[in-house]
């Protein structure tokens, strides 16, 4: 059941999980993670047609554990963070702004703007995924996008 | 969309692709190399005669529920084609109290004839067990360190060429370990990656050789074989002891389980896409657990009426189409499709492993 799954979002999911942890190993481990934990569960899962939210919301969850982890010096990342300021250099010259900008951002600020922005999720969606209300996913991306404004000044 | 979102989403899409490249391989499950049908499992009367197993052990194994940990991949190369008969076996041998430690031996895989004999690294007492990279003449070696803590285990890489002859034994200085007891192990076709796991522990560690990366994970019970894809295991639950296989590749973490009445699991490989496995229980009895295209796992269960004495080990041959085996001191072949056991004449001993073979 989870093998097509598997083949159709394991790479889409890795991305959105190095999104958010930043590097591609421990998104790698987040996610396989995620398929255990949904393969565990799936004889008590209601809606085994559509295990896809199912699955973002165990790579939501598996990414802050890691960087919960991290935050306790538990865990530290295989690699150098996507967002660190040396890899910034791996992006084209006109978006290193943004991406300086994005990852100064608060992990839980830009976790919501990769549910939006990169997974294309609807509010309700990203709720369900990061287990918050609608109006929380609201002002967190409020707030994400004021101080990304704020740090670009206007030149995005 | 303002230019803000979209100079987010391109920068988001920016970053994935280079952090997870489109190029990169997918993490497909690696296709079990599957025997000809003809091959699959179907015992001959003659096999009877051969095999044996038995002595009542009380179900000692291991506590605790089977609840599908499953163990996590790496990238899994892909497989070679490779099917054909090996050429070679290495012969790990145990310490034999008193005498002087062989080396290990590289013999040839039909007569038995020695090839050639490996020097023993100074640092290394003794070796304790090998296993083969199929595609390529490598083959790992569990060595027991002379220097250091006690149990301390370091793994040599030991390649041939064509002719069986060792070009080179090196040691992979990224997996030296401290351990009782020693692994049971397995190394990817490609020799990239090596995985083990330890007696009486529920854990499998997989060792990146290109990046030395090393990844430990819970398997779901003690992890009596392993090959490339898959352990499989031993886990009591409420109180009947299952085996399990839990898929390394499936990605999601496919555990099948199927109850084996009457025994545990002594010593088991995997030859192709069946598991082989001497069970210890109330009767003589072989288990073959095949892994199905669909995904199930099917168990059959053979018993032969003359018990001789125990495999004491099993190593697959790579091909698919025999088992080495440990058998009354000697080591021996089983042909899974005729069910015949030829003794191997190499001098075993009583403390010889029986090697790994390509």
């Amino acid at each position: 059941m989870l093998e097509p799954l598997f083949r159709r979002h394991h790479r889409h999911l890795v991305r959105t999980a190095l999104l958010i942890v930043g590097d591609r190993a421990t998104a790698e481990d987040v996610v396989q993670d995620a398929f255990t934990r949904v393969h565990r569960r799936l004889p008590k899962l209601t809606d085994r047609d559509d295990l896809l939210p199912y699955l973002r919301t165990a790579v939501v969850n598996g990414c802050r554990s890691v960087l919960r982890r991290r935050r306790l010096l538990l865990r530290p990342a295989h690699d150098p963070s996507v967002w660190s300021a040396e890899s910034a250099a791996m992006v084209a010259e006109d978006h290193r702004e943004v991406h300086a900008a994005l990852s100064a951002l608060p992990a839980r600020q830009r976790e919501a703007l990769v549910l939006r922005y990169y997974l294309d999720l609807t509010e309700a969606e990203i709720a369900e995924a990061m287990g918050i209300s609608v109006g929380t996913v609201k002002s967190t991306t409020s707030r994400a996008m004021a101080a990304l404004a704020k740090a670009l000044g206007g030149n995005a | 969309m303002n230019d803000l979102e979209g100079a987010i989403r391109e920068v988001f899409a920016e970053v994935a692709e280079k952090g997870v490249p489109s190029t990169s391989p997918v993490l497909l499950p690696e296709p079990r190399p599957h025997p000809a049908a003809a091959r699959r499992w179907a015992v001959p009367a003659a096999a009877s005669a051969v095999v044996a197993i038995i002595a009542i052990i009380a179900l000692l194994v291991v506590g605790g529920g089977q609840d599908g940990n499953a163990p996590r991949p790496g990238s899994v190369p892909v497989a070679g084609p490779a099917l054909a008969s090996p050429d070679f076996i290495v012969v790990a041998r145990g310490r034999i109290a008193g005498a002087q430690v062989p080396s290990i031996e590289v013999r040839n895989a039909t007569s038995g004839r020695l090839v050639a004999t490996v020097p023993k690294p100074r640092a290394v007492l003794w070796f304790a067990g090998v296993t083969a990279a199929r595609d390529n003449r490598i083959f790992f070696l569990d060595g027991v360190l002379r220097s250091g803590k006690e149990n301390s285990h370091g793994i040599y890489r030991l390649r041939l060429d064509d002719g069986g002859t060792p070009k080179d034994l090196q040691e992979v200085r990224l997996a030296s370990f401290t351990m009782a007891g020693f692994p049971v192990m397995a190394a990817a076709p490609d020799a990239s990656r090596l995985m083990w796991t330890e007696p009486m522990r529920s854990v499998l560690t997989i060792l990146d050789l290109r990046s030395g990366r090393i990844r430990r994970f819970p398997t779901g019970g003690i992890v009596s074989a392993i090959d490339p894809r898959s352990t499989f295991d031993t886990a009591r639950v409420i109180g009947i002891p299952r085996e399990s296989v839990l898929t390394l590749s499936a990605k999601g973490g496919r555990p099948h389980t199927s109850p084996l009445p009457g025994g545990i699991v002594a010593a088991a490989a995997f030859a192709g896409d069946t598991i082989i496995a001497e069970t210890v229980g109330s009767d003589a009895r072989r288990t073959s657990v095949a892994e199905l295209k669909d995904g199930t796992m099917r168990l059959s269960t053979e018993t032969w009426d003359e018990p001789t004495g125990s495999w004491g080990a099993i190593v697959p041959d790579g091909s698919g189409r025999h088992v080495l085996l440990q058998k009354d001191g000697n080591l021996a072949r089983y042909d899974l499709d005729t069910g015949r056991l030829s003794t191997l004449p190499v001098p075993a001993g009583k403390s010889a492993q029986p090697g790994a073979a390509w």
